[in-house]
């Protein structure tokens, strides 16, 4: 009898709805009853095909999709939705710098310096150093520093790049450490290898979305000072053609 | 006889006749493909899924809309809920039980853009509101005992779990 409500509609006539839904609205949906939470936390292609979908209709220039293991869910709220600390829950600016892709977590200041430990650290701890190079880490020692974004904004992005004072989240390096403590000599081959590409896909990700920022940091920097943001371009250029000419004096010594 | 011209004859669930334009019938593509098999036919067409006052909603919006170019079913381009015209709003106006139903019926009858109107009707009843709202407007129960929700809630946050 009960069928003209809305849990009683099937699930392709719930996804044509939730289709015109944003993102935020599928989070509350998931918490309303225990059949919309099984509907919508779901990682059936059906379902994240929904959240796709709301995910391109809410943020219509967001054509980048998450990294491979990741879901939609989680990964429009790392990007779009999320404004707590994932660690002691504190709310945190959206301006802040506090989004790390390569920890896949939303963290402040105080708590990243807790819950990380730097390489030499984790060296002296008996973490092997293959183990280190194949998972993701952060310069800590770059992660607030305005004038570099700027800065950086004139930069090509190099992926995989770990900078002076590389932190690793600690908790990750151990279970990586007792998963790989578990395997034979020749899955760990292959275990390495497998952590080396997602950290790859990671920074694919990390690069994509932080060109996008600097494009449209740039493009508001030339908005507000054309003058200034052409002096800097020139300079760059500058630097750029003078590197090349170093590069090829070096190759041909 | 030209098409536009020609009559169709539809039973609703409870055995009401229905007579109307071929041209209208023709907004459902199952209509359209039945006619299209069956060919030159005085029989009416049962619709033992469709009440006959659903099936004259249904009716009235194919009449509305008999002239409105056919939309292909992947145009995801224009997937705006807030672009409902004046007369479409009007025609969404009711309790929500007929909604849900007409929603079955365009479904069933296969009337794309009747689904698309009825679907960000929903929507929109859904758009904004807190869980607890959403449970009042469509009288669903909180399923969830306060633990099970905190841990929900907490999932969707995706904390740290300490």
């Amino acid at each position: 009898m009960n069928n003209n409500s809305l849990l009683s509609l099937t699930s392709e006539i719930l996804a044509e709805i939730c289709e015109n839904l944003s993102p935020k609205d599928l989070y509350t949906l998931t918490i309303v009853c225990k059949k919309l939470r099984h509907f919508l936390w779901a990682t059936s292609g059906f379902t994240q095909q929904i959240w796709r979908k709301s995910r391109v209709l809410m943020y219509s220039q967001d054509s980048i999709s998450p990294p491979t293991g990741m879901c939609e869910q989680q990964y429009i709220w790392l990007k779009e939705l999320g404004n707590l600390c994932h660690v002691c829950r504190t709310q945190v600016d959206k301006s802040d710098k506090y989004l790390f892709w390569e920890f896949k977590r939303l963290c402040c200041k105080p708590c990243l310096s807790n819950k990380t430990t730097s390489f030499e650290d984790l060296l002296q701890k008996n973490i092997p150093e293959r183990l280190l190079y194949c998972l993701p880490c952060v310069d800590i020692d770059n992660i607030d520093n305005p004038s570099k974004e700027i800065f950086e904004a004139f930069l090509v992005t190099l992926p995989g790049i770990r900078g002076q004072n590389p932190h690793y989240w600690t908790s990750d390096v151990y279970e990586a450490y007792r998963e790989f403590n578990a395997l034979n000599d020749n899955e760990r081959e292959e275990w390495v290898k497998k952590k080396r590409a997602e950290v790859e896909e990671l920074n694919r990700i990390i690069s994509e979305i932080e060109d996008k920022r600097r494009t449209e940091l740039i493009t508001s920097l030339m908005s507000n000072n054309p003058d200034a943001v052409r002096a800097c371009r020139e300079l760059w250029e500058l630097n750029r053609s003078l590197t090349s000419q170093v590069a090829n004096l070096l190759l041909r010594c | 006889m030209a098409t536009e011209l020609k009559k169709v004859k539809l039973t609703s669930s409870e055995g009401t006749e229905f007579i109307i334009d071929r041209k209208v019938a023709e907004k459902s593509v199952l209509l359209k493909n039945m006619l299209e098999d069956v060919g030159e036919s005085d029989m009416a067409i049962p619709l033992p899924n469709v009440t006959g006052p659903i099936l004259n909603k249904v009716i009235d919006y194919c009449t509305h809309h008999r002239d409105d170019p056919f939309v292909s079913q992947e145009d995801d381009s224009k997937k705006v809920s807030d672009d409902i015209d004046d007369w479409d709003a009007e025609f969404c106006k009711v309790d929500q039980g007929t909604l849900f139903e007409l929603i079955l019926s365009a479904n069933y009858l296969d009337i794309k853009p009747l689904l698309d109107l009825t679907c960000k009707t929903v929507a929109n009843m859904i758009k904004g509101k807190t869980p607890d709202e959403i449970r009042k407007t469509f009288n669903i129960t909180n399923d969830f005992t306060p633990e099970e929700e905190e841990h929900v809630r907490k999932e969707n946050e995706w904390c740290e779990e300490r």
